[in-house]
């Protein structure tokens, strides 16, 4: 079940919601626990036996290690924990890229096993590892219960599509919450606000990106628009999806991370990544890049380091190579800035804008490929190389017909709109104006998805 | 802090979420859209094979869009908000050029057009040689629209070369002259039948019986209120809408018609309780059908028709039966050619091939 579907909205939701708001406190856990497994089960009702697996190990595994502090033995069961978790994420996840590569590179015929993708694995694989490598160091107190655990696991808001949220961050949440009016509030307003950026502009996007790709005359101004749309449409989708998460989690008294902070205003990569999926990548500093040395063992272990967080980080979006690459690309930009580029990008505003936007399109391109060889093509024809006309009807048909979402969607992507509405926030008006606001936005989304016929989440792959 | 501002906000928002899901629960399923022209889907029933492979969610998903509460009412709101705010040059693939809704044809399928023509040779070498057959194909709207509205469309002359050059001994009558956008009906995607005066001359010259047809102006006009056409529920734009009109005279009135599906049952050329079904069109000689024959009780010859067509023909076919004994109407999208013989005797009779656009560039839906 996505968050963007009639089904969760008109049926789910308001029904979990009225469940939790009825149920007496010491009820309320369960409620969430049998909503969320009834939740993942209606996207994927055969893989909630593997959540249930993921769950009941991992709390298993921080209890026992809870028991041999201080000794050999909790070394070997973080070890073995760890083990657990990443041979589920390899086997579901890449056992068919894997096959796929040694097939490749070997000339071999090993035949791919074809297992569907668990929805959400990377994220309840993540934060369950992050919950036994933080109990390994103290950082937080073993779940007693199996049931709250499982309830931080499948917690419905988060676990299919992020953010990737650490059991410290809901622990307090779990044992005793409060809710209280302004929460709710502002969960309903952050909710609305992600259901329309998914619904009203990144499927929208989409169309475009559709447009593009089903195109009888493409050109180069046409793949540089969809360059251009689908960097607007992941931001969308998935920026939408973690403030939905986040703000169903404030209706229900927890306060997830924040997952974005405006990354297309960054002015270095260093700086994008530090506003992009911040859940994941404090993943990767907390859980690889230190543990690995960071940037404290010297150049050489430092660059290695980067380069092995970035390659993760590009197969953890996906498994192919193009997604490799896309990390490879950023662990690279990421070392060139440390090394030399950082201190130039920080005296132009302008020069430094163009920089991030510019390799964050050309990442998208390679993120959004058909594999290597549609990559190829993509990053050919968008530096005019395959032998495409400039421009087409087709390009200017589009461009005219999306040129207003467009501009919606760029002036979305800045803190501008943010600090339009804080300015106005106070004013009396906006006791009527807000409101109807978020009354207007839900009905715009549900008249969207009424009619909609595209609406997957993107990040649903991951 | 203003308390009441917050307060409105969580109530508009389960005001919303709580009276669609009442409003949902408490309605009943509708079984048809009269403006989109499918059934809609009903409450799936579970089993365990559908619910562990997820078709049953997707059915139930589906099921929730197309009997949500105001469905029709969302749907124009998407439209208008798509079309008219953030101006974007069609809604589904269908834009609005001086009040008339047309749809969008951008891809040209060479094959398909290529096919079309196959099936017209085929059906000649099977069934028609030595008879006087012609054809000839009606524009769509986005022909006449397209450039001057600045809209996308395949290259119809690109279309009609292939077309015509893969064709044998065929005559070909080229109709893209005798029409223009405002003998479409606004709302649908056919043509008007009170226009068809160019039409039905064009045709009649080639096929050298202009002397038997009577003037269009000597048909007695019958006028139905409102016809709302295809593109209303497709586009769910504000569609201005149409008056159906039909021509009548003596021959039409007595004219005797059947139906290959409805054997045995007389019909009448026209079935104005048709407009407020699925398809207003089928006023026409009550819409798809395989084969379909019209005799002219008062005819002065013994010459026959066969026309092959598409929807369109169902309006041109009642104007030309003053100049024949028996019209016979063949649909080949509901009927396999290699049974025609079984219902049809092909002797000498004249043969029209009769296809729009869309059905040339999508040949395969010939059987």
């Amino acid at each position: 079940m996505v968050f963007s579907s009639i089904t969760f909205l008109y049926g789910f939701l308001p029904l979990i919601l009225l469940a939790w708001f009825v149920a007496p406190k010491s009820m309320r856990n369960w409620v969430l626990l049998l909503g969320s497994l009834f939740f993942y089960a209606f996207g994927q009702p055969s893989f909630v036996l593997l959540l249930l697996f993921a769950s009941v190990s991992n709390w298993a595994f921080a209890l026992r290690l809870s028991r041999t502090r201080g000794t050999k033995g909790a070394r070997q069961i973080l070890i073995a924990a760890i083990c657990v978790n990443l041979l589920l994420l390899g086997f579901f996840k890449y056992a068919d890229f894997l096959i796929g590569s040694v097939n490749q590179v070997l000339g071999t015929a090993i035949p791919l096993l074809h297992i569907p993708l668990p929805i959400g694995i990377s994220f309840f694989i993540f934060q369950s590892m992050s919950y036994v490598i933080d109990v390994y160091r103290e950082e937080v107190v073993p779940q007693r219960s199996l049931a709250q655990f499982t309830t931080y696991v499948a917690l419905f808001p988060q676990l299919i599509a992020g953010p990737v949220v650490r059991y410290g961050d809901v622990e307090q949440g779990l044992r005793n919450r409060s809710s209280s009016m302004n929460q709710l509030y502002s969960g309903v307003r952050r909710f609305t606000m992600g259901l329309a950026k998914k619904v009203l502009i990144a499927n929208s996007m989409d169309e475009l990106c559709s447009a593009f790709r089903g195109a009888n005359e493409q050109s180069v101004l046409f793949v540089w628009i969809y360059a251009l749309a689908f960097t607007l449409q992941i931001y969308f989708d998935f920026s939408g999806y973690s403030d939905m998460a986040i703000g169903i989690g404030q209706m229900l008294g927890f306060r997830f991370p924040e997952n974005f902070r405006y990354p297309y205003s960054s002015r270095s990569i260093t700086e994008f990544w530090r506003r992009w999926h911040i859940t994941l990548g404090s993943w990767f500093r907390d859980y690889v890049y230190i543990p690995l040395g960071g940037n404290r063992k010297g150049k050489h272990v430092w660059l290695r380091n980067l380069a092995i967080v970035w390659l993760l980080t590009g197969l953890w979006h996906g498994a192919a190579w193009n997604f490799a690459l896309w990390g490879f690309l950023y662990g690279l930009l990421l070392m060139v800035e440390k090394l030399f580029l950082g201190k130039y990008l920080e005296k132009s505003k302008v020069l430094s804008h163009i920089y991030v936007l510019f390799f964050t399109l050309l990442g998208f391109v390679i993120f959004n490929a058909d594999g290597m060889g549609g990559m190829t093509r993509d990053l050919s024809s968008l530096f005019g190389l395959s032998g495409l006309p400039l421009w087409s009807a087709e390009t200017s048909y589009y461009l005219n017909s999306y040129f207003l979402t467009l501009v919606i969607a760029i002036v979305g992507v800045t803190p501008l709109p943010k600090l339009l509405a804080q300015r106005w926030e106070k004013k009396p008006v906006m006791t009527i104006l807000e409101p109807l606001a978020v009354g207007l936005l839900l009905l715009m989304s549900t008249a969207f998805l009424v009619d909609g016929s595209f609406n997957p989440f993107l990040y649903f792959r991951f | 802090m203003n308390k009441r501002k917050p307060m409105a906000t969580i109530v508009v928002f389960f005001v919303i979420l709580w009276g669609f899901l009442l409003g949902f629960l408490l309605l009943p399923d509708a079984a048809l859209s009269y403006t989109e022209r499918r059934k809609l889907e009903q409450l799936p029933k579970p089993t365990v094979e559908s619910i562990l492979s997820t078709e049953y969610m997707k059915s139930l998903e589906q099921y929730a869009q197309d009997q949500f509460p105001l469905r029709e009412e969302l749907r124009a709101m998407k439209a208008q908000l798509q079309y008219q705010v953030l101006r974007q040059g069609d809604s589904q693939g269908i834009y609005l050029a001086n009040g008339s809704a047309i749809k969008m044809e951008a891809t040209l399928k060479p094959e398909e057009v290529l096919f079309c023509a196959d099936k017209i040779n085929d059906l000649y070498e099977t069934y028609l040689q030595d008879m006087n057959v012609y054809c000839a194909v009606i524009p769509d709207k986005n022909y006449f629209a397209a450039e001057e509205f600045r809209h996308l469309s395949f290259d119809y002359g690109r279309m009609m070369t292939l077309f015509t050059q893969r064709l044998s001994q065929v005559q070909y009558v080229d109709l893209f002259g005798c029409l223009s956008l405002s003998d479409y009906y606004l709302s649908d995607a056919h043509w008007r039948q009170e226009a068809l005066g160019p039409v039905r001359d064009t045709l009649a010259k080639a096929m050298g019986i202009q002397d038997r047809l009577p003037d269009l102006e000597s048909y007695t006009r019958q006028e139905l209120y409102p016809f709302q056409g295809v593109y209303v529920g497709q586009s769910a734009l504000p569609i201005e809408m149409d008056r159906l009109v039909y021509l009548t005279n003596p021959v039409l009135n007595q004219a005797i018609v059947q139906s290959a599906e409805q054997e045995g049952s007389l019909l009448s050329v026209y079935a104005p309780e048709k407009l407020k079904g699925m398809d207003g069109y089928d006023v026409f000689l009550h819409g798809a059908q395989a084969i379909i024959t019209m005799e002219n009780p008062m005819a002065r010859t013994d010459k026959e028709l066969i026309l092959f067509r598409d929807s369109f023909g169902s309006s041109l076919a009642p104007l030309l039966l003053d100049a024949y004994k028996k019209v016979t109407l063949i649909d080949l999208r509901y009927v396999a050619s290699q049974y025609l013989g079984d219902f049809v005797e092909f002797t000498d009779q004249d043969v029209l091939f009769l296809y729009s656009t869309g059905i040339v560039n999508s040949g395969r839906l010939l059987r």
